[in-house]
């Protein structure tokens, strides 16, 4: 086994996809997506509103926050943006010799995009996460001790945590999606309805879902109402090796299905 | 000659749907410059793209040295392909991107860096080294992809239209490139539309037509199988006039046009070798002045007319 | 016979007129479009709200009649032709001509850009904006047909059964049926215009055109709750949409917000994130639709 030999061809990759995605502008919509929340939050920053509020009202606030818009809308559709494209893509820009003419192993060059794509799109929604945590809490009077002697840090943790497992998760369902369909948008719908609508599916279902998982991670879950099953959570080990085992298995299928890939460049 | 120097095809036929791609190609080629031709569509690319593995057969094997597509990080220390195509990351430099491909084969920084160098200065792009490859002119393009092919020293170099988009100097120094590569034993395919720079620079020619294979070899050989057509030989002399009135003699001969400047005349004859013996003695005989004897269609233009026809299509 | 074997004659014949070349891409594009069954068939889906508030209309209209063959609709009496009527099924239309703008729209541009046809174009006697007039009208036609020429027809066939007055009384729904679709046929096809450009991938640009619609629309949902506000509704383009019908069809000045925190804001504000959105859309394509790429 060239494990040494496969590590170090998976990191040029790495390098060199990077490029495409750190500060591209066809990217920008990702950008926004992130960030403009940072904007939001210091609008409520600046306003000086949590002033007042209680820290469990600021936490349940940043938790309907993360777990509404961050979790299943900007991460769920950036990575299915970025990494649908990672190969199919490339086929349209008719760059896809440049990798599969050097000799190296399909599963390699699938990791090797993976690993960029999921580098940016941790590093993007990971800087994102903090920022909107810290503005959060930041103002309210008792925000600095909530921070360096209270729960603070270990709960910023956690959401680094689910940002990053979220994008590696989504990331390797949507590698292979956008490698074995011509048109990934319908299993993306098809994805983002069962992932948006698991808490309605019943308990057996729920534990195929990746946002189970997540849930099972986060400090703060939030009431998802009346026709919601509620699911003892997974422990928070068992949580992260599902995670990384689910990225890890749909990386592998993409290289493998990446081997049976032809370069015909037709038009779609 | 040994397998892990041959490239092998063995009755491979590649079909898109209902489209023929090639069909039933057999094939051993061996180390030199073989150059694939035919007509657009002919199926040069195709087989291109079957012997680099960017394409599977439908059916049939491949193995290049005795390697097949399947195994790739052996496979492709082979091979060099230079394809049509811009297959170029975006935002990468020239030299960034050789680089980049020079890791990926495992070579360490520093050997990287110096190979990079190294065929950058062949190809001549080092000044523009640096700059992005999406900014460089069409030519210089064909330069970096042929950097990219060749940066590895592969065995086999695949090029498909080499010389498109360089100038008359660009295109004299690759063509010395692809000798030298062949001279070495190495295994240089090139496609190209180029007949007369084919016949300088080829060992041997694949015919394509219509997806099958129609003629290989080295370009001699070829023609002197096609028995149907006469070889056709120009004569340059004084008395051209008294050269035709004597080569009838021979019933080999069956035709004879006089040039039009009256200095040559065109002989095609079924027996070349006798009509060279005829030749001799009709020279001796009537003293005639000659100043060339050489065949007028012993070249890859010539057989591809008559193996495939002016439009495109293989005769019947 | 091969072009060099004819004596070349210049062109003699008429030349369209310069004013309605852009016409040719709509005409040739939508030839494609209706000549696959699934576009035609996705089409003729679309209509059936029109179809079916059109039976309800002949219906309402002779619930007496009806009556009298023994069929009893007597509870269709209850439900009036008014701008509700037209509101409900404007905000259903609403969503319908989205998805067949969200089919049809991401392959206008994104192919020509993939496949380096833009210098074709506009190296010919052809703007930058005949040709995304060009693209654009392909979508403004198709929804048309499903928006404000259905409804139109809907009021007349209203004012044949109902009479005259009905219409006078009513007039101001005219109004609202071609001002309020053509507002949101051009918000959509600008947007997926915009993206079809940017994207060249044409299902990833129609996922793009549901992204910006989701995404919009949960992220003014967060604005609302942390800011304690109700300006993020804003941000949600169909709420923006609907705050416009019901001003145009109710009468209603002040739009309910129907989640946390609820209360009102002036409908008007729906039109400025809908021009916003069509600036930036046009801004896109200015951007993008060009003849040549610079390479730095």
């Amino acid at each position: 086994m060239k494990w040494n030999l496969w590590v170090h061809q998976a990191l040029v990759v790495m390098r060199v996809e990077l490029k495409r995605y750190i500060l591209a502008r066809r990217w920008i919509g990702v950008y926004l997506a992130a960030f403009a929340p940072v904007v939001l939050f210091l609008f409520v920053g600046i306003r000086m509103q949590m002033r007042g509020t209680p820290l469990a009202d600021l936490s349940e606030m940043y938790a309907f926050f993360y777990q509404t818009f961050m979790l299943r809308l900007a991460i769920f559709f950036s990575c299915a943006l970025v990494f649908s494209q990672l190969f199919r893509g490339e086929m349209l820009e008719k760059t896809l010799h440049f990798y599969l003419l050097a000799p190296v192993r399909r599963e390699v060059i699938a990791a090797g995009k993976f690993l960029a794509g999921s580098v940016a799109m941790a590093l993007i929604f990971g800087v994102s996460t903090t920022l909107t945590n810290l503005l959060i809490f930041m103002p309210a009077s008792s925000g600095t001790s909530f921070f360096l002697e209270g729960e603070g840090i270990p709960n910023l943790i956690r959401y680094l945590l689910v940002t990053i497992l979220a994008c590696m998760a989504y990331g390797g369902v949507f590698t292979l999606t956008g490698l074995r369909f011509r048109n990934p948008v319908i299993p993306a719908i098809v994805i983002g309805l069962w992932e948006a609508f698991y808490f309605v599916l019943p308990a057996t279902l729920q534990k195929f879902t990746v946002m189970h998982y997540l849930q099972s991670l986060l400090p703060l879950i939030i009431d998802r109402g009346p026709f919601s099953i509620v699911v003892d959570a997974s422990s928070a080990l068992f949580s992260v090796l599902i995670l990384f085992s689910l990225a890890a298995l749909f990386v592998w299928a993409a290289g493998k299905a990446l081997c049976g890939t032809e370069i015909t460049y037709s038009s779609d | 000659m040994q397998s892990d120097r041959l490239i092998a095809f063995d009755n491979v036929s590649k079909f898109y749907g209902e489209v023929l791609g090639v069909n039933r190609v057999t094939l051993s080629i061996a180390p030199g410059v073989t150059s694939l031709v035919g007509p657009n569509g002919a199926g040069k690319t195709t087989l291109m793209n079957l012997m680099t593995g960017v394409l599977h057969p439908t059916k049939g094997t491949i193995r290049v040295l005795d390697v097949p597509s399947s195994d790739p990080e052996k496979f492709y220390r082979n091979i060099g392909y230079c394809s049509q195509f811009d297959a170029f990351p975006k935002g990468l430099s020239g030299y960034h991107m050789i680089h980049s491909m020079m890791m990926l084969h495992g070579f360490n920084r520093r050997e990287a860096e110096e190979r990079t160098w190294k065929v950058m200065e062949r190809v001549g792009m080092t000044d523009a080294a640096h700059r992005r490859v999406a900014g460089y002119s069409k030519g210089m393009r064909q330069r970096i992809r042929l950097a990219l092919a060749l940066a590895h020293e592969p065995k086999v170099l695949i090029l498909d239209e080499p010389l498109n988009g360089l100038d008359p100097m660009a295109r004299a120094e690759v063509i010395e490139l692809f000798r030298q590569f062949a001279d070495s034993g190495m295994h240089v395919i090139i496609s190209s539309h180029i007949m007369h720079e084919v016949d300088i620079v080829s060992d041997s020619v694949i015919m394509l037509s219509g997806g099958y294979v129609v003629a290989e070899g080295d370009i001699q050989g070829v023609r002197h199988e096609m028995e149907e057509h006469p070889i056709q030989i120009l004569i340059r002399c004084d008395r051209p006039a008294v050269v035709a009135s004597s080569v009838f003699q021979q019933d080999s001969v069956v035709e004879v046009r006089i040039h039009t400047d009256g200095h040559g005349l065109l002989v095609s004859t079924r027996n070349p070798d006798q009509f060279y013996e005829l030749l001799n003695r009709i020279i001796l005989q009537h003293r005639i002045a000659v100043e060339s004897v050489a065949p007028a269609d012993e070249n890859v233009n010539a057989v591809y007319q008559y193996l495939v026809g002016s439009n495109g299509a293989a005769p019947l | 016979m091969a072009v060099y074997k004819r004596t070349y004659t210049r062109y003699a014949g008429p030349l369209t007129d310069e004013r309605f070349r852009f016409a040719i891409l709509p005409r040739y594009a939508l030839q494609s479009v209706f000549g696959t069954r699934f576009y035609t068939g996705a089409f003729v889906l679309a209509l059936v709200p029109h179809l079916i508030a059109m039976v309800i209309i002949y219906l309402r209209s002779n619930v007496d009649a009806l009556a009298t063959l023994g069929i009893d609709i007597r509870p269709l009496q209850f439900l009036s032709i008014d701008g509700n009527f037209f509101g409900t099924l404007y905000v259903v239309e609403t969503f319908i001509s989205f998805f067949l703008v969200a089919l049809l729209g991401p392959g206008l541009v994104s192919p020509d850009l993939a496949n380096n046809a833009m210098p074709l174009y506009l190296s010919r006697p052809f703007s930058r904006a005949e040709y995304v007039v060009g693209k654009l009208s392909v979508l403004v036609i198709v929804t048309s047909l499903i928006t404000w020429v259905p409804g139109l027809l809907l009021f007349g066939l209203q004012t044949a059964l109902a009479g005259l007055s009905w219409s006078w009384d009513n007039l101001r729904l005219l109004g609202g049926i071609l001002v309020g679709s053509w507002l949101w046929i051009l918000t959509i096809s600008l947007i997926a215009l915009a993206l079809s450009a940017w994207i060249k991938w044409r299902p990833v640009a129609a996922a793009a055109l549901f992204g910006v619609f989701f995404v919009s629309a949960g992220f003014g949902a967060v604005t609302n709750v942390m800011l304690i506000t109700r300006w993020g509704t804003l941000l949600n383009l169909p709420s923006a949409m609907r705050m416009i019908w019901r001003w145009l069809f109710l009468n209603e000045t002040q739009y309910r917000i129907t989640t946390p925190p609820w209360g009102t804001i002036p409908a008007w504000t729906g039109l400025l994130p809908l021009l916003v959105v069509c600036g930036l859309a046009l801004l896109l394509l200015s951007w993008k639709i060009r003849p040549v790429q610079v390479v730095r």
